[in-house]
């Protein structure tokens, strides 16, 4: 199944959103998962299931955790969902 | 969930880790972060379908790029069968048993390991492919996992119902298999430990002994009465309120903290004479646990009641300490240590009828 970046992005914002228990529509791409979100491992595994579920691909946690910003990660996915 | 008016022990703070690899790796992630998303009384079947979905995606993601050793896969190989209902429930859906074939002819009939995988609300025994490998090629031995129903939909005792039908089918498949019916090790870990206890009272009914158990971090008891029952991670590793919602999810809210409710479905609902007879058991526990208390009570229980006890209490752990995380040092003690506690089991008939 093809996705756009702008359905990954929304797909993503929610994952994230819902891992960190945070409205969705007060997130960007250009947040920094640590500096800005003071995202850690445990809720990757949130994210990276929810993606997994949505995306129908598997992505692994130590290559999300890589990304510096959300939308780096968007750009992983698109390359991952091709 | 427990109320504001709960005091917590929260050992979320590194400082409660062993110094070292285990300190460094106190907060890895781990699937207790999933519970709340699927065992929250009150959820709909679509939520509890989501975060099950969560779940799963999560151990994939986990195992991406992990394969396991060419020498251990080539080791043995993998089957899988299908399990009819237990006498207590012959109308249950058929059990798929993922089982793993040592390679090889070996020496006689083989030993046979159950291994029931955790959690119990998702996922597949299939992802601890590498430990049921290693288990059948360093020990020889004929290992069945058995994909026990899931909760909260299907409650026990389901999957008790499901371990006994796989017990059972292992005996009546053992010359197929090669397996020494005599010789059937439980192991298993949190739940999947709390339910070969269970087993192990549910075949002493029917005057079957099995040749023992090597369970880690058992959860035993559901009344929360030892302080170990206050430790909270706040929802980022096992903790009391992931304990809660466990008892509610697997036997449902009317039978938490039921004492009637018998050992083969609590199993430190028992009385020292409920465990004689009992089969040797090997316990792991663990410090930040807040099943140890109870796992320490059972196991002088089990003392008192002259069955054959190893319990190893291991500081400055908690219960997902050695399944989350890189490999290190003391993971890998710990690993040798269960599979030597296995290895003494099969080497050696540690039963005693006659303290019955």
């Amino acid at each position: 199944m093809a996705f756009t970046n702008e359905e990954i992005t929304d797909i993503l914002l929610e994952a994230v959103g819902k891992a960190i228990k945070r409205d969705p529509a007060t997130l960007s791409p250009d947040m920094r998962w640590v500096e800005d979100l003071n995202f850690k491992s445990v809720q990757g595994m949130k994210v990276c299931g929810l993606l997994n579920y949505k995306l129908k691909v598997t992505v692994p946690l130590s290559a999300l955790i890589e990304c510096a910003t959300l939308q780096d990660a968007v750009d992983m996915l698109a390359g991952m969902v091709e | 969930m427990a109320s504001d008016f709960y005091q917590y022990d929260d050992r979320r703070d590194p400082k409660w880790g062993l110094p070292g690899d285990v300190r460094e790796n106190w907060n890895n992630p781990t699937i207790a972060t999933f519970f709340a998303d699927i065992m929250t009384p009150g959820l709909s079947q679509d939520e509890i379908d989501m975060g099950r979905a969560m779940f799963e995606g999560a151990f994939e993601s986990m195992l991406s790029g992990m394969t396991m050793p060419p020498e251990l896969e080539a080791a043995g190989e993998w089957a899988e069968y299908w399990a009819p209902g237990c006498v207590e429930e012959p109308d249950a859906p058929e059990l798929r048993l993922h089982v793993r074939l040592p390679k090889g002819e070996g020496e006689g009939r083989r030993p046979c390991i159950m291994y029931y995988f955790a959690a119990g609300m998702g996922g597949k025994p299939d992802y601890f492919d590498t430990e049921i490998a290693q288990y059948s090629a360093d020990l020889g031995a004929v290992v069945i996992a058995p994909q026990y129903r899931a909760h909260p939909e299907v409650k026990q005792p389901a999957q008790l119902n499901d371990l006994h039908a796989a017990y059972q089918w292992a005996i009546d498949h053992a010359d197929e298999l090669n397996i020494d019916p005599d010789c059937i090790v439980l192991s298993g870990y949190s739940i999947g430990a709390m339910m070969a206890l269970g087993l192990a009272f549910r075949l002493k009914k029917y005057g079957i002994t099995p040749r023992g158990l090597s369970i880690v971090a058992p959860p035993v008891d559901d009344m929360a009465n030892g302080p170990s029952s206050r430790i909270s991670f706040a929802s980022e590793n096992l903790g009391c309120e992931e304990r809660v919602i466990t008892w509610h999810s697997f036997f449902g809210a009317i039978n938490v903290a039921r004492p009637a409710v018998p050992p083969e479905i609590v199993p430190n609902h028992c009385t020292v004479d409920d465990l004689r007879g009992f089969p040797p058991v090997f316990m792991h526990i663990m410090e930040s646990d807040p099943n140890r208390d109870e796992d320490i009570e059972f196991c002088s229980k089990l003392l008192a009641a002259g069955v054959m006890t190893g319990m190893h209490l291991w500081p400055g752990t908690n219960h997902a300490t050695f399944y989350s995380g890189p490999m290190y040092g003391l993971k890998a003690k710990f690993y040798a240590e269960v599979e030597n506690d296995i290895k003494t089991l099969i080497e050696n008939d540690c039963r005693r009828p006659w303290s019955a």
